[in-house]
């Protein structure tokens, strides 16, 4: 089930509410944490009830180590599990997510004809598999206690943060479950929960699924695209995946926050960035955040010289790539981002340590330097989305051949007429009928406009700002009610039948 | 600001955001159940016209909730009959149920949600156009499927959220409803007709035809006849439970270019298997009449009168209807045999004279 649908909006997600706060209020709590356990198997399995029984194994073979680990003493038995236990979940999600990219590069490399499974990718599996590999990891290490069952099932199946994150840590949530304070209805968190929801979601389909569609437009006819139509949807693609990820992420926040749960941010307006490495604190935070705790730290992180510094910057990148998907395109995006760390860290970090001041910073040279940085970061991490949207390496190296090629065929236009939005039929119906040789223009005033909203967007505050300081005037209410009916308006449409022979 | 005070605040947040989006979604909800510009409630109302132009989703409604007593059927090749040819011709009020590429499975679909939304009055006349392709299609297919908006489909009200909260039709199909109705010259028995965009000459309908490169061996009768019998049996089983209606079987003339292609592909066989055994089965009932197209020499090998292969002009629609109000062109249990035999003799000479004007060898 998605956040951005009728029946979660209107369904799932009441009666959820509802009948956890009732259970609680009647002092059953754990048969409110047991129908919340439910609720979330439902919300799952409604892509696919074959999924249950996959994440069901997963919980319950982590759960059983963590048990074991209450019986099992000694640094050797535990450094022992903590092998197995990685070994084991890892295994799960390289059987379902890599093994088919694993056979398909071993058949190009020796000519082999090994057969492809094509396994259905269990949603979420790459969520909900590092959680639980956190989990498993800190238990190890004795930094995480022997959870009760319904607990810890909670904390991997809590819906809002289940099938794209954020990657939620045991000691965030858990805490949180047993907290019996937070088990009454708050009127306060509830209200913020609503407003980062209805942010989410118009950041999720308003903004994100207009810019699709010109990105689904460009990408799917990239031999046709001139240099201008190409880096219109590079832009376009780096705007859209940030709206739509950290608007979904957004919404589960808000969801959390509706049942008096603080799930962590996971963007922190990463397009304000002054470098790569600044970037990745602040997108996909909680991701980054598990690749620092639990790989580039144990790796010797910066602390063994600038060499080693690259070479586990760059593991780390490699692997963050290939948890993206199953893809070399989203290997060489990890290293485009691993080579953009490793440069910041090597020549920026210590640039910036020794001569950028509070004063300087602020100072008009300070101010365009950082502008500046700005800039030249977001371009680098749009080109590197160029290869985490295609659908190949070719395919990624086509759009950089149009992208510079310096010519012009008037595809901007026709990326343009992809974008229709039906809020001006109207106009563009009285348009085609009376001056249809305005149309074109009134179609790139369109993209035009969704562009300079999503940017005016970005540029403003974050949801967290917006929510934290607000006043809750009645003009706010209004307008998140527009914002919200509008959302729900756009989640149904009414498509064009293309085929038409016989 | 104090604690208690952003409590209130946040309150009454609550309860203005809960009620403006819901007066909010209620207005639209309602605009969309009034205007039913899908008519998935009823029909027009008042003065607004029955502006119907896309199938996949008006199809449905309009033979649920119209006033008619008559139901043309067919693909694409029938969308540019005007509904009140027929009228006139047979006395009838009718209405389309009308899919692109449509197998028989679909059309059989409509009828049957036709006789059971008049079941009261019944269904004076069918028009059915029998495509030979669909004659061939899967007669196992499930029809409505998942690639079209069930939710105007099936019996459950919940999803109807899919229509009454839809940005497209509140801002789109609305508003063209208005502009049809009130600014534009809309006919309504003009239904999904396209013709009115299209260039029908000899040029366009070559630029469309993909000759098949190779010529393949002829599909024997066990590869076809299994799933056409299915489809015939579809068909009857309609007429025979349906004596009190008339069913007038239209066989669309298709360009010679349909059956040069139909040729190379190894099925002029089996398209003639169609047409014949159709014939031989739905001829047996009283209340089946049969209007055969396809053997005009004259008009199916001048591609002036096509866009393509099969879509031919609306002219040719009107010369249909007009055929069959004289009784001209009609199939019977005496003639069938031997205008089939002369479809057969005009598929060899298409290929052997007319398509070499036009293709070398």
């Amino acid at each position: 089930m998605l956040f951005n649908s009728y029946i979660f909006i209107f369904l799932f997600l009441p009666i959820t509410l509802v009948g956890w706060f009732l259970l609680n209020r009647i002092e059953k709590y754990k048969a409110a944490q047991a129908f919340l356990f439910v609720m979330s198997l439902w919300f799952y399995a409604y892509f696919d009830i074959s999924y249950l029984s996959i994440i069901l194994v997963s919980c319950l073979i982590n759960y059983l180590f963590s048990f074991l680990l209450t019986r099992l003493e000694g640094a050797a038995v535990k450094k022992g599990m903590m092998i197995v236990g990685c070994v084991v979940n890892l295994g799960i999600l390289g059987y379902f997510k890599y093994y088919d990219f694993f056979l398909e590069n071993l058949n190009a490399l020796f000519s082999a004809d090994f057969s492809l499974k094509h396994i259905l990718l269990p949603l979420g599996i790459s969520f909900f598999t590092f959680q639980q590999l956190s989990f498993v990891i800190d238990r190890c290490k004795g930094k995480a206690p022997h959870y009760e069952l319904l607990d810890y099932l909670n904390f991997v199946t809590f819906f809002p943060q289940l099938i794209a994150g954020p990657i939620v840590l045991h000691s965030e949530l858990i805490p949180q479950f047993q907290d019996r304070k937070k088990r009454k209805f708050n009127a306060g968190s509830f209200a913020q929960g609503t407003a980062f929801f209805v942010i989410g979601m118009g950041k999720k389909v308003l903004l994100a699924d207009t810019l699709a569609k010109a990105v689904n437009y460009g990408f799917g006819e990239i031999a046709g695209l001139d240099s201008l139509s190409a880096a219109f949807t590079a832009l376009a693609f780096t705007l859209e995946l940030y709206f739509d990820f950290s608007g979904y992420c957004d919404m589960a926040v808000g969801i959390g926050k509706m049942f008096q749960m603080e799930i962590p941010d996971n963007f922190n307006s990463p397009y304000k960035s002054t470098s790569v490495k600044e970037f990745w604190r602040r997108w996909h935070m909680t991701l980054g955040r598990f690749f620092t705790t639990y790989v580039y730290i144990p790796l010797g992180g910066s602390r063994k010289g600038k060499l080693r510094t690259v070479i586990n910057t760059m593991a780390v990148f490699l692997l963050s790539g290939l948890w993206h998907g199953a893809n070399w395109t989203f290997v060489f995006w990890g290293f485009l981002h691993g080579v953009g760390v490793s440069i910041n860290s090597l020549f920026l970090g210590t640039k910036k340590k020794k001569n950028l001041n509070e004063t300087e910073n602020q100072s008009k040279a300070g101010l365009i330097g950082r502008h500046m940085a700005q800039f030249v970061t977001f371009i680098y991490v749009c080109l590197a989305f160029v290869f985490f949207r295609s659908d190949s390496m070719a395919d990624g190296f086509l759009f950089f051949r149009r992208l510079f090629s310096f010519e012009y065929n008037g595809s901007i236009f026709a990326i343009a007429d992809a974008v229709s939005v039906s809020e001006i039929y109207i106009i563009t119906k009285a348009l085609s009928m009376k001056a249809p040789q305005l149309l074109g223009m009134v179609n790139m005033v369109v993209i035009s406009f969704v562009i300079l909203v999503s940017i005016f967007v970005l540029c403003k505050k974050t949801t967290r700002e917006i929510v934290q300081n607000n006043s809750w005037s009645n003009g706010f209410a209004l307008r998140m009610a527009v914002l919200f009916v509008w959302s729900v308006l756009s989640l149904s449409g009414v498509s064009t039948f293309l085929y038409f022979n016989f | 600001m104090e604690e208690k005070e952003l409590l209130q605040k946040q309150k009454r947040f609550i309860r203005n955001f809960a009620i403006q989006s819901a007066m909010l979604l209620i207005l639209a909800g309602a605009a969309v159940i009034i205007f039913d510009p899908f008519f998935h409630f009823h029909k027009p109302i008042g003065s607004l016209k029955a502006v119907v132009t896309k199938a996949e989703y008006q199809c449905i409604g309009t033979v649920r909730n119209f006033d008619y007593d008559s139901i043309l059927l067919g693909s694409s090749v029938a969308e540019n009959y005007n509904n009140r040819w027929f009228d006139e011709a047979f006395g009838t009020t009718t209405i389309k149920g009308i899919k692109s590429s449509a197998a028989t499975v679909d059309l059989i679909y409509y009828l049957n949600e036709a006789f059971g939304a008049k079941k009261d009055t019944g269904i004076k006349e069918v028009y059915y156009s029998m495509d030979l392709f669909a004659l061939s299609a899967d007669a196992e297919r499930v029809f409505p499927d998942d690639s079209l908006p069930l939710y105007l489909y099936n019996e459950n009200p919940i999803d109807d959220v899919n229509y009454i909260w839809n940005k497209d039709v509140i801002f789109e199909h609305i508003p063209y409803l208005f502009a049809m109705t009130y600014l534009d010259d809309y006919d309504e028995g003009a239904s999904y007709n396209w013709a009115q965009y299209k260039i029908f000459s000899k040029e366009e309908t070559l630029s469309h035809y993909s000759r098949p490169k190779e010529v393949l061996p002829m599909l024997s009768e066990e590869d076809y006849k299994q799933n056409i019998d299915a489809n015939i049996s579809l068909i009857e089983e309609v007429v025979k439970a349906h004596p009190e209606t008339t069913f007038r079987f239209i066989y669309p003339p298709y360009s010679m270019l349909w059956w040069d292609a139909a040729y190379r592909n190894g099925e002029t066989e089996q398209n003639l298997y169609a047409a014949e055994q159709a014939a031989e089965r739905l001829l047996t009932y009283e209340n089946a009449e049969l209007y055969y197209f396809q053997n005009d020499e004259n008009l199916i090998t001048d591609l002036d009168h096509y866009m393509d292969t099969v879509h031919f002009s609306d002219e040719i629609n009107y010369f249909i209807v007009e055929q069959m109000k004289e009784g001209n062109y009609k199939l019977t249990e005496e003639n069938y045999v031997r205008e089939l035999e002369k479809m057969g003799e005009l598929a060899e000479k298409i290929e052997t004279e007319y398509i070499r004007k036009y293709f070398e060898e």
